[in-house]
């Protein structure tokens, strides 16, 4: 087994709309090991994207805390937040990932742009992305001229291209049909086993499931399996 | 990097871009010419009221036209006096071709013609002999006229030939000729003086240059002291009070008219920005998740709304020059040089810029309230942050109209940030009312009316659309209604005064009856009629018109506040009779002692009675005859006339009837045709700045639909796909549109009442005082032609050719 990339403790949310106050997660411990394919499974409203935008630094927790990559995500100042989403932690979600008016090269290359990297620095890595996601011919066009497949692939060499230890991924094959989203698993699993990035997926898919290493299923805000 | 994501947002968003730069170089443009307008009317005003004396201290001038001013010589033994220039003013019919008109003969000394103003040639020469004059270029233009050629002009002196003059030069209206009303001639003294008296040089204005450091008022009274001008008047030629207060009340319609175009641009700016937030929040969200810190996404907003401002303003600067030269085209009619002032049109660009500037960043608090995940799904703000601010924004606006009203002397200052605040009341509520009518349209059965409440309700758009409608239809109900009043003012006053003709150069000893016994003269009253200063406790040397003579309350419609009987008691009594704007601005009432300055000579009256004209806005002061001739031994020097026709006709059968006495007689509206003509201007211009700017309101809606109609593609499908009809959606987006206009509009029309009575005490801020008044009819067709415009919208557009199920 690997290290630990992250751990999660007693993670709660609850959100209040008027004098309603709702817990959509009750206490969640979550770990997930280097190189480990994690799909956190379960009906719609069961809490499990709230639970992988919290794991991701995105959301905050009500209650407890979250361990990315060896930092208390409650200590972590917004500075260091956004460089380790540079370096080494990416986010995929279900559509819209892209900047509309970037092409899909300069949305790919926007985390290494930001983190101040030179082009030389980048190009091969990049290409190499590309190539492994089959989009190396469509990489001066505008988001709105790909199309759902081919931009969720984006996203993903996007999420490759800073080589991060960790791509939190939202029903990544939500928008697609059933043929596109067997492709992006495969894609996942290919990224899993040969670039050795953990994967923390979020899907209702049994079948896109399957794909990963470890299932986790949450229901009524707390992990049943 | 940053400036490269900041200018790919830029070039993504060309309408937004486009909208922005406009509005930010309509705001720079009108920033500058709120900043540069009473300074360049000013200068105007200046020029035009100097013209006859140029840099001349005193003028001693004759009592009537009885008068001659033979004698120069004793003024240069006078301590302090620095120069002489006598001249000698008479007053001609001209006659080339077709064109007759009275003219303004001047006449100087050999070589002198230049000394009180200057004289720029476009055509002959300076090199003046007898019988040669110098003529303007708009006389030359009217008469016909060019260097070389001859004119006459018909002499005064009954039995006298007419005189035969031939133009040297003709000279720019700028200088000696700033003043060209009537026109002016110049020549040299004895031709000009040959037809008013024959044989020998007369002068009958002398004017006198002070030495540097002397004190004028000193000198002024040396030489009054002199017996040779004991009969004469001598008084300071420069009224600089009367200049700055004619300039401001020029100038102050177009500075509040200038300040309400330039800040809707600014509140255009941010509805644009405000538009098109969801897109903000996204793309924020975005960058964040790719590890752009809050300061780099904060950075990128920032330089692209600096970029927008920095083109904005380059553009405006551009605008600047030009829209402050038709500006000032069409106040003063006048071809008007000016050079831009650096220093101002940096404080336009700083102060359009940058409140455009922030303005656009001013939705961005939305973005950095909500987490990435919030702005990622464009979940709205759970705060109450904008119902606190309308319920704070109406308290306080309560509490200060209250104080404004009721408080004595609060009126001014505190009315402006009442307006201010009246229209910020009107752009915070709008929302919650569109939003209120949207669930209530949601609760009916047609659906596209319910599909229009829910929007309207729930989505950004029809609010924001509300709100720059409230502020854009109060501001235009404001100016029209501003606008119809001052021209229906105006119009009474030209009704009031079309048969007045003023006889002025007359002696105090003239007998009315010889006017009253002419065809076509109804009355004539024998009075005073001149310029003074006003003084007491919390007014300092306000200029005011002298109407002396009792009759002066029946030459126009003053209304008395008393009985007429109590009114004449008072000015029989010794004491003034004042206008009831003087109580409303200063606190002067009946039994106050006032301080009245005519020609250097202060005496302290006692008001008698208060009165109200509607257009002299408090500038007279009625004073019997026997009260200036005990006080200030004045005599009265101008006859009023009451023709009972046609006033031009009869004032040129006076002219002929008594051509040899130097009457000049005029109609007084032509008498004052620069002022009457320059508020005629002004009135325009503010009815051209509502147009301008209701055009902008509807503009800025129209931008703000557009960028944010963007973002509803998504429900338009929505809707499709759930069964609604492209009729039904045409038919929604009206609604939508209908009901954004309809809330502003119900706000708009009690709001800008409100605005009204604030802009009225504001205007006491300039010492003007107008009763209140609210033209219904203006407001009410000024907000419907918007309201009606705005709901028709998707129509005229073609929204419907958009409408299609696929999600793009």
């Amino acid at each position: 087994m690997g290290a630990c990339v992250l751990e999660a403790k007693g993670v709660r949310k609850s959100y209040t709309v008027g004098d309603i106050t709702a817990e959509v997660l009750k206490g969640v411990d979550l770990s997930v090991e280097e190189g480990e394919f994690v799909a956190v499974l379960g009906e719609s409203g069961s809490g499990k994207s709230t639970l992988l935008y919290i794991l991701a630094g995105i959301d905050k927790p009500t209650e407890g805390s979250v361990t990315l990559i060896g930092r208390d995500l409650a200590s972590v100042s917004d500075e260091e937040l956004a460089a380790m989403r540079r370096r080494e932690v990416s986010f995929v979600y279900q559509f819209d990932n892209l900047v509309p008016h970037l092409t899909a090269y300069e949305n790919i290359v926007l985390p290494l742009r930001l983190d101040g990297k030179k082009e030389k620095d980048y190009a091969e890595s990049v290409a190499e992305a590309c190539r492994f996601l089959g989009i190396e011919e469509r990489l001066g066009n505008l988001p709105a001229q790909l199309s759902g497949g081919e931009q969720q692939r984006v996203a993903l060499a996007r999420a490759l291209a800073t080589s991060p230890k960790i791509i939190f991924l939202d029903e990544p094959t939500g928008s697609l049909d059933r043929e596109r989203g067997r492709q992006v698993m495969e894609l996942l699993g290919r990224i899993n086993r040969e670039k050795g990035v953990a994967l923390i997926m979020v899907t209702h898919s049994a079948t896109h499931a399957a794909y990963a290493s470890r299932q986790v299923e949450i229901a009524d805000g707390t992990v049943v399996r | 990097m940053t400036l490269w994501l900041a200018l790919k947002n830029l070039k993504a968003k060309p309408l937004r871009t486009l909208a922005s730069v406009l509005a930010i170089a309509v705001a720079v443009a009108m920033f500058f010419c709120m900043f540069s307008f009473e300074g360049a009317v000013y200068e105007y005003v200046f020029a035009v009221e100097t013209a006859d004396f140029g840099d001349s201290d005193l003028m001693i001038a004759a009592k009537s036209g009885g008068d001659r001013i033979a004698l120069v010589q004793p003024l240069y033994g006078v301590e302090g006096v620095e120069s002489v220039t006598p001249t000698v003013s008479v007053y001609a019919l001209a006659s080339a071709g077709e064109r007759e008109e009275y003219v303004r003969l001047r006449g100087f000394d050999n070589g002198a013609v230049d000394s009180l103003g200057e004289v720029r040639l476009v055509a002959g020469d300076l090199s003046l002999r007898q019988d040669d004059v110098i003529v303007s270029e708009a006389m030359a233009e009217a008469f016909g006229l060019r260097a070389g050629d001859y004119f006459t002009v018909r002499g005064m002196v009954a039995g006298t030939k007419p005189v035969s003059l031939f133009v040297r030069g003709i000279a720019e209206n700028r200088g000696a000729f700033a003043a060209d009303s009537p026109y002016n001639v110049l020549g040299h003294a004895s031709t000009v003086g040959s037809l008013l008296l024959a044989g020998g040089t007369v002068y009958n204005e002398i004017f006198i240059g002070v030495e540097e450091g002397a004190d004028i008022a000193e000198v002024r009274e040396r030489v009054a002291a002199l017996p040779e001008y004991a009969s004469l008047t001598v008084s300071e030629c420069l009224d600089g009070n009367y200049i700055s207060t004619r300039a401001r009340n020029l100038a102050s319609p177009v500075t509040i008219a200038g300040a309400a175009v330039a800040l809707l641009s600014v509140a255009g700016v941010a509805l644009v920005f405000t538009s098109g937030i969801r897109d903000r929040r996204a793309y924020a969200a975005k960058l964040t998740l790719v590890g752009a810190t809050k300061k780099r996404v904060f950075a990128v907003f920032c330089l692209e709304s600096a970029a927008v401002a920095l083109v904005g303003a380059a553009v405006g600067a551009a605008l600047a020059a030009g829209v402050f030269a038709l500006m000032l085209r069409i106040v003063l009619s006048s071809a008007m040089t000016f050079s831009v002032n650096a220093g101002l049109l940096i404080a336009s660009l700083a102060a359009g810029g940058g409140a455009a500037f922030l303005a656009s960043l001013y939705p961005l608090g939305k973005v950095f309230r909500a987490t990435a995940r919030e702005n990622l799904v464009g979940a709205p703000e759970r705060g109450r942050a904008g119902i606190v601010l309308l319920a704070v924004l109406l308290v306080v606006t309560l509490t200060c109209l209250l104080v404004e009203n009721l408080v004595p002397g609060a009126k001014g200052a505190l009315s402006v940030i009442n307006l201010l605040l009246s229209v910020a009341c009107a752009a915070a509520a709008a929302p919650y009312i569109a939003r209120f009518a949207g669930r209530m349209l949601a609760r009916t059965s047609r659906p596209s009316a319910i599909a229009a409440g829910y929007s309207a309700a729930r989505e950004r758009k029809t609010a924001g659309s509300a709100q720059i409608l409230a502020v854009g239809m109060t501001v235009s109900m404001l100016l029209f209604t501003a606008w119809s009043l001052t021209t229906s003012i105006f119009s009474d006053f030209t009704a009031e005064f079309e048969r007045m003709i003023l006889v002025t150069n007359v002696s105090s000893a003239v007998d009315t009856s010889e006017f009253t016994e002419l065809d076509g003269v109804d009355s004539a009253h024998l009075m005073v009629w001149r310029q003074a200063e006003l003084s007491a406790d919390g007014v300092e040397g306000r200029s005011v018109n002298i109407l002396g003579s009792a009759d002066a309350l029946g030459l126009a419609d003053f209304a008395c506040l008393t009985s007429r009987e109590d009114v004449e008691n008072a000015l029989a009594a010794g004491k003034i009779v004042l206008d009831s704007s003087m109580r409303e601005l200063y606190g002067i009432d009946v039994g106050s002692v006032v301080t009245v300055d005519i020609d250097g000579a202060a005496r302290e009256l006692e008001v008698g009675a208060l009165v109200r004209h509607n257009l002299f806005n408090g500038a007279y002061v009625i004073v019997s005859e026997e009260t200036l001739e005990g006080e200030y031994g004045l005599a009265p020097d101008t006859v009023v006339l009451i023709a009972s026709d046609d006033a031009a006709k009869t004032a040129e059968r006076v002219r002929s009837v008594f051509a040899d006495r130097n009457y000049y007689a005029l109609p007084a509206l032509e008498a004052y045709e620069w002022d009457t003509r320059s508020l005629e201007n002004v009135f325009d211009l503010i009815a051209a700045l509502a147009f301008m700017l209701t055009a902008l309101a509807f503009a800025v809606a129209v931008a703000g639909v557009t960028v944010g109609r963007a973002y509803s593609e998504r429900t338009r499908s929505t809707l499709l796909c759930a069964g609604l009809s492209k009729r039904g959606l045409l038919g929604a987006e009206l609604t939508e549109h209908a009901l954004a206009a309809a809330s502003a509009f119900l706000l708009a029309l009690p709001v800008s009442a409100l605005a009204v009575q604030c802009l009225v005490n504001a205007l006491g801020l300039f010492g003007l005082y107008f009763e209140f008044m609210y033209n219904v009819v203006a407001a009410l067709a000024a907000g419907l032609v918007v309201a009606a415009a705005f709901a028709l919208v998707p129509v005229v557009f073609g929204f419907a050719r958009g409408y299609d199920m696929r999600r793009r």
